[in-house]
C-alpha cells in the first residue's frame, strides 16, 4: 500500500505542476498583448506611444523567456499573489478568498447528493431488474442526464419560485449565519448541479452491479446459504461499486463546470459566476486566478479519490 | 436404508429467446451416505443445472424448477422457496458446492478468511476468534501450506489449484452431508487435477460426508466413484456401479464414449471412435430417443417410439435403450 | 460384431446457426423502442436541419417590432421574442448550430483524442507516461470552463467554439483509444506483423487501430449528447454564434428575462435540446448493445 500511495503521489504532483502550465500557456492566448494580464483594456489602449508599451512589459517582465516567466509567475502563486483585479481594484486571491466557500460548499452538498443517492438507487434497478421500480428509476436517470442543468434551473425557478413561491429564486447565504435560509436558498441549485451526476451514477451503478451479479463468486456465495441482504452488500456491492468510485472522481470538475452556469442562473456569487464575470470584463488576472485554484482543488482531490482505491480495492495496491 | 438424498423427476426448464428449453427432463437419482456418486455427459447435457437444481440455486427468470422432488433428511427441498430460511440453512451447512472456475469463484476484494470465517459465523454460530481459528485449521487441512500466515491474503494472491483447495475448505467447513463438486478439476493442468481429486477423496472421508463429482471426463469417476449416472440431452440415459458401466456398458451413447478413450488394458493400434454428430439443440427436441441422430445402432423402434424409459438391466444397472444387449456388445468386453 | 448402421439422416441433424454479424448487429439495435424512438428524432433533426429554410413558417431574423414577446398563437405556434422573431423558426434554424458544433467538435475531439492515445498505447514507455499525465493534467479543468476560457480568449463564432469544445472533449477519447491499443497490441496478429518486419507506422494504422473502433464509435455518439449539452451552456453564456443568428441556449438566455410573462420563450429551446440530446444517448446507448451482445441488458 505505501509504494502505491508514493507513486500516486508523484504522479499527483507531476501532473499538478503540468496543469499550471497549461493555465500559463491559456492565458497567453489573449488576442493582442499579454500586458492586458496586468492593465486594463482602457488603460492599454490609451498608451500611444511604443516605449510606453515596452516599459509597461519590462515591468511586468514580459520580455523574458515564456519559460522563466513562468517560474516568475508560480513563484509569486506559492506566495499567495495571484495578481490583481482590474475590474474590481482588489486583489484576484481576496476575491477567490470570498468566492470559494460558497462553491465549495455547494460542490460538497452536490457531490454527497449525487454520489450517496445514485449509488443506492442504481442497485435498487439492479437487485429489482425488470421490475417497476426499475425501470422508473432508469427512465428518469435516462432523462435526468439530458437536461441542461441551466434550464431545469429556470424550470425549478419558474415553478417553485414564482408559480408556487415556495422557495427562493435566488441568492446565497451561508449555512452558519442562517441555517434554514441558506437551505432554503441551496436546494435548487444544488439539485440543478446533481441532477446529471445523480442519473449517471445511477446508471453506472446499475449496470455495473448488474454486470457482478453475473459473476461466479455471486453464486459461491448463494451456494454458501448467505442471506441476500449479505450477497448484495457484502459482495456485490463491494466488487460494483468500484467503476462508481472512477465516476466520483470525474465528477469533482465537472461539478465546478456546472457551478459556471448554475450561480449565473441563481445569481450564486461562487468561482463560477467569478470566472464567468470576469471573462467578460476582460479581468483576464481573475480568470487566470480561478481556473488555477480549481485545478488545484482537482488534482488534489483526486488524490485522495486514488488512495481511496486502493483501499476498496486490494487488486490495486498490489501492481 | 433410506438414501440420504433421493432426486425423483427432476425438471428444470430454461426460457430464453429463442424459445424454451428444458435442460433437466425428468431426472432421477439418489445418494447414500459416504457413498461417492459421479454424474457423467457432455456439455449442455444437463448435470450442472441438475445440481444447481437440488440446491435451489437456478437465476429465476430465465429458469424455473418445474417439476420433481429433492428428498433430504425427509424433507422436499422444492417445497421451500428458492431464498428462504430453509434453503439458507441447508446451502452451505448440509449441502455444499464447489464450481469449475477457482479463478472467478471467490470474491476479489475480500480477505480469505473472511469468506471462510463468513459460513463458520452463520452457519456454526462461532465468534470472531474462534471461527478464525478454525479458518486456519481448515486451510492447513486442505494443504495450504503456512496457513496462518495466508489466511488474510486475497484470493488473487493464490493460484488456480490453491484456490480450489479454498473452495473445498469452505464447503466442507460446516460439515455438510453432501458436497457437490461441479466440474472440479476441468479448469486446472493435469498434475493439480490429480492432487485435488486426491484431497476431495480424502476430505469426503475425514468429514464423512457424500460427494457428487460431475464431471465429463471418465477417467475422474472410473478411479473415485462408486456408482455412476450418464446424462444425455437432460436425462440419465444410463446408471450403475463404476464397474458395470466400465465392463458392461449398454447404452449407445455410453459405448461411444468409452470409445473415445484410450485404455491401457486394451490391444496396441485400435482407433479411437467418436461419436458422430453434434449436441442436440435442446429447443423443440423431437419425441423420440435424442441419441437417435447419432447412434449407430438404432432400429425401427427407436423411430417410432417415445424416448425409451430407464429398464432395470440386474443388480444396480439401468439403462435407457430399446436395442438387446447381444447387438451392442463387442469392443468393451473384458 | 455389433451392426452398425448408416448414421443420421440430414432431418434429424442440425448444425449450429450461422451468425450474420450485420443481421445480429440490426436485430438488436432495433430491439429497444426507446432506440428506434432516438434513431427517429436524429433523423426528424437532421431533415430539419437540412431543411431549415422551407419549414420554417418564417424568417428567423425578421423582426416585427409590433408583434414583441407574443404568447403562443396560431400564427406563432410557439410565439414570439423579445424583438419579434417567430420563435419556431429560430429554434428550427437553431438546429443546425447544435448539430454542427455537436457533430464537428466531436469529431475534433476524437480525432487528436484518438490519435495521441494510439500513440501513447502502441509506444508505451515515456510516451505513455507523458501524453498521459498531459490528459490527466487537461482534466483536472472543468470542461466547461476549459472551452468557456478558450472560446472567449479566441473571441467567440462557430470555429473558435467548435475548438473550444474539441479540445476540452479530448481526455475521454484518448483514454479509452490508448485503453483500447495496449490489449489488441498484445494480440498474436499484431505480434506477428512485427516478427515480419512491419513498421510501427503500418501495424498501428493497418492493424492496432481498425480493432479498437467499436468501443470508440460508441464512445463518439455518447459524447455528442455531451458536446451539444456543453454548446448550449456555451451560447447560454453569451458565447455562441454571433447574433443574429439563434442558438438555443442563447435564447433560453434570452428568455430568462421574461420568465414571468413569456415563459414558452426559455422553456421551448432547452426542451428541444434536452430531446436531441435524448436521442443521441439513446442511439449511442443503441449502438453499443449492438455491438457487444455481452452487455445487452445491462443498460
Amino acid at each position: 500500500m505505501q509504494t502505491y500511495l508514493y507513486r500516486r503521489l508523484i504522479q499527483a504532483v507531476f501532473v499538478l505542476i503540468l496543469a499550471t502550465f497549461v493555465v500559463f500557456l491559456i492565458m497567453r492566448l489573449l488576442p493582442g498583448d499579454p500586458v492586458l494580464l496586468y492593465v486594463s483594456q482602457d488603460e492599454y489602449t490609451r498608451m500611444t506611444s511604443v516605449e510606453e508599451i515596452e516599459a509597461l512589459r519590462h515591468e511586468f517582465g514580459l520580455d523574458k523567456p515564456l519559460l522563466l516567466q513562468y517560474v516568475y509567475w508560480i513563484g509569486g502563486v506559492t506566495r499567495g499573489d495571484l495578481g490583481k483585479s482590474i475590474f474590481m481594484g482588489t486583489t484576484v486571491g481576496s476575491e477567490i478568498a470570498r468566492a470559494l466557500p460558497i462553491s465549495i460548499h455547494l460542490g460538497l452538498v452536490t457531490w454527497f447528493i449525487s454520489h450517496v443517492i445514485g449509488p443506492v438507487a442504481g442497485t435498487i434497478c439492479a437487485v429489482r431488474r425488470g421490475k417497476w421500480s426499475d425501470t422508473v428509476i432508469t427512465v428518469l436517470a435516462n432523462i435526468g442526464i439530458c437536461a441542461p442543468i441551466f434550464w431545469v434551473g429556470i424550470l425549478l425557478i419558474y415553478t417553485f419560485g414564482l408559480h408556487l413561491g415556495w422557495l427562493p429564486i435566488q441568492g446565497y447565504v451561508f449555512p452558519w449565519e442562517d441555517f434554514w435560509e441558506s437551505t432554503r436558498k441551496a436546494i435548487m441549485p444544488a439539485f440543478c448541479l446533481a441532477l446529471p451526476h445523480m442519473a449517471g451514477s445511477t446508471r453506472q451503478t446499475r449496470s455495473s452491479m448488474l454486470e457482478t451479479i453475473r459473476q461466479d463468486y455471486i453464486r459461491t456465495a448463494w451456494s454458501k446459504g448467505l442471506r441476500e441482504r449479505t450477497v448484495v452488500m457484502r459482495h456485490a456491492v463491494r466488487n460494483g461499486i468500484i467503476p462508481v468510485v472512477t465516476m466520483a472522481g470525474m465528477a469533482i470538475p465537472r461539478i465546478f463546470g456546472g457551478q459556471v452556469l448554475i450561480e449565473t442562473v441563481f445569481n450564486i456569487p461562487g468561482m463560477g459566476r467569478l470566472a464567468v464575470d470576469a471573462l467578460f470584463t476582460q479581468d483576464y488576472a481573475v480568470v487566470q486566478g480561478t481556473v488555477l485554484v480549481i485545478a488545484v482543488i482537482v488534482v488534489l482531490s483526486n488524490f485522495v479519490v486514488d488512495v481511496s482505491y486502493g483501499w476498496i480495492d486490494p487488486r490495486v495496491r498490489y501492481q | 436404508m433410506a438414501a440420504l438424498l433421493e432426486v425423483k423427476n427432476l425438471e428444470t426448464r430454461f426460457y430464453t429467446e429463442a424459445g424454451m428449453v428444458k435442460a433437466v427432463d425428468g431426472v432421477s437419482y439418489h445418494l447414500d451416505e459416504l457413498e461417492i456418486i459421479g454424474l457423467v455427459g457432455e456439455s449442455g447435457c444437463g448435470k450442472s443445472v441438475s445440481q444447481m437444481s437440488t440446491m435451489q440455486l437456478i437465476p429465476t427468470p430465465p429458469g424455473i424448477i418445474s417439476g420433481g422432488e429433492v428428498i433430504f433428511e425427509g424433507r422436499d427441498l422444492l417445497r421451500y422457496p428458492a431464498n428462504g430460511p430453509e434453503m439458507r440453512s441447508i446451502r452451505g451447512a448440509k449441502i455444499a458446492m464447489i464450481f469449475q472456475e477457482p479463478m472467478t469463484s471467490l470474491n476479489p476484494v475480500l480477505p480469505i478468511c473472511r469468506q471462510l470465517t463468513e459460513m463458520l459465523e452463520l452457519h456454526l454460530g462461532m465468534d470472531e476468534e474462534a471461527s478464525r481459528k478454525r479458518a486456519i485449521e481448515l486451510l492447513t487441512l486442505v494443504g495450504i501450506p503456512g496457513a496462518e500466515g495466508r489466511v488474510d491474503d486475497y484470493p488473487h494472491q493464490f493460484s488456480g489449484g490453491m484456490r480450489q483447495r479454498v473452495m473445498i475448505a469452505m464447503a466442507l467447513s460446516c460439515n455438510p452431508r453432501i458436497m457437490i463438486a461441479d466440474e472440479p478439476t476441468t479448469a486446472l493442468d493435469v498434475t493439480t487435477q490429480a492432487q485435488l481429486l486426491e484431497l476431495m477423496k480424502e476430505m469426503v472421508d475425514h468429514f464423512r460426508a457424500s460427494l457428487v463429482i460431475v464431471t465429463h471426463n471418465l477417467g475422474v469417476v472410473a478411479r473415485y466413484a462408486q456408482r455412476i449416472y450418464v446424462m444425455y440431452a437432460g436425462r440419465i440415459v444410463e446408471s450403475g456401479t463404476t464397474k458395470d458401466i466400465f465392463s458392461n456398458p449398454r447404452h449407445p451413447y455410453t459405448i461411444g464414449l468409452l470409445s473415445c478413450v484410450p485404455r491401457l488394458d486394451e490391444e496396441r493400434g485400435r482407433k479411437l471412435v467418436p461419436i458422430v454428430g453434434l449436441p442436440p439443440n435442446l429447443i423443440n427436441m423431437p419425441q423420440t430417443c435424442a441419441f437417435l441422430p447419432r447412434c449407430p445402432y438404432s432400429i425401427e423402434r427407436c423411430k417410432q417410439e417415445k424416448w425409451p424409459p430407464l429398464e432395470h438391466l440386474d443388480g444396480q444397472h439401468y439403462a435407457a435403450c430399446f436395442v438387446k444387449p447381444e447387438k451392442t456388445g463387442g469392443s468393451n468386453e473384458r | 460384431m455389433a451392426e452398425r448402421k448408416e448414421v443420421a439422416t440430414r432431418e434429424f441433424m442440425e448444425a449450429p446457426p450461422r451468425v450474420n454479424e450485420l443481421e445480429r448487429f440490426i436485430r438488436v439495435f432495433f430491439s429497444r423502442r426507446v432506440v428506434i424512438f432516438g434513431l427517429v428524432v436524429l433523423v426528424i433533426l437532421l431533415l430539419t436541419a437540412i431543411l431549415a429554410p422551407w419549414i420554417a413558417p418564417y424568417n428567423p431574423y425578421k423582426q416585427d417590432l409590433d408583434n414583441v414577446k407574443g404568447q403562443p398563437s396560431v400564427e406563432h405556434w410557439l410565439g414570439t421574442d423579445t424583438l419579434g422573431r417567430d420563435t419556431l423558426s429560430r429554434i428550427i434554424y437553431g438546429s443546425r448550430n447544435s448539430l454542427i458544433v455537436g457533430i464537428v467538435a466531436i469529431g475534433v475531439a476524437s480525432g487528436i483524442g484518438m490519435t495521441l492515445g494510439l500513440i501513447a498505447g502502441y509506444f508505451g514507455g515515456w510516451t505513455y507516461i507523458i501524453i498521459m499525465r498531459l490528459i490527466d493534467a487537461l482534466m483536472a479543468f472543468p470542461p466547461i470552463l476549459l472551452a468557456l476560457t478558450i472560446a472567449a480568449l479566441l473571441g467567440g463564432g462557430l470555429t473558435n467554439i467548435v475548438i473550444a469544445l474539441g479540445i476540452s472533449m479530448i481526455p475521454p477519447f484518448c483514454r479509452l483509444m490508448c485503453g483500447q491499443v495496449v490489449s489488441v497490441k498484445e494480440n498474436d496478429y499484431v505480434v506477428a506483423g512485427r516478427a515480419l518486419g512491419a513498421s510501427p507506422r503500418r501495424i498501428m494504422l493497418r492493424h492496432v487501430a481498425p480493432n479498437c473502433f467499436p468501443p470508440l464509435i460508441v464512445q463518439m455518439s455518447l459524447q455528442i449528447g455531451g458536446a451539444i449539452l456543453a454548446e448550449a451552456g456555451l451560447s447560454f453564456l453569451g458565447i455562441g454564434i454571433d447574433p443574429p443568428g439563434a442558438a438555443w441556449g442563447a435564447m433560453v438566455s434570452e428568455g430568462y428575462r421574461y420568465l414571468l410573462t413569456v415563459p414558452i420563450l426559455s422553456f421551448a429551446p432547452g426542451l428541444a435540446i434536452m430531446l436531441v440530446v435524448f436521442a443521441f444517448n439513446m442511439v449511442g446507448d443503441g449502438i453499443r448493445d449492438a455491438l457487444d451482445p455481452r452487455l445487452r441488458g445491462t443498460i
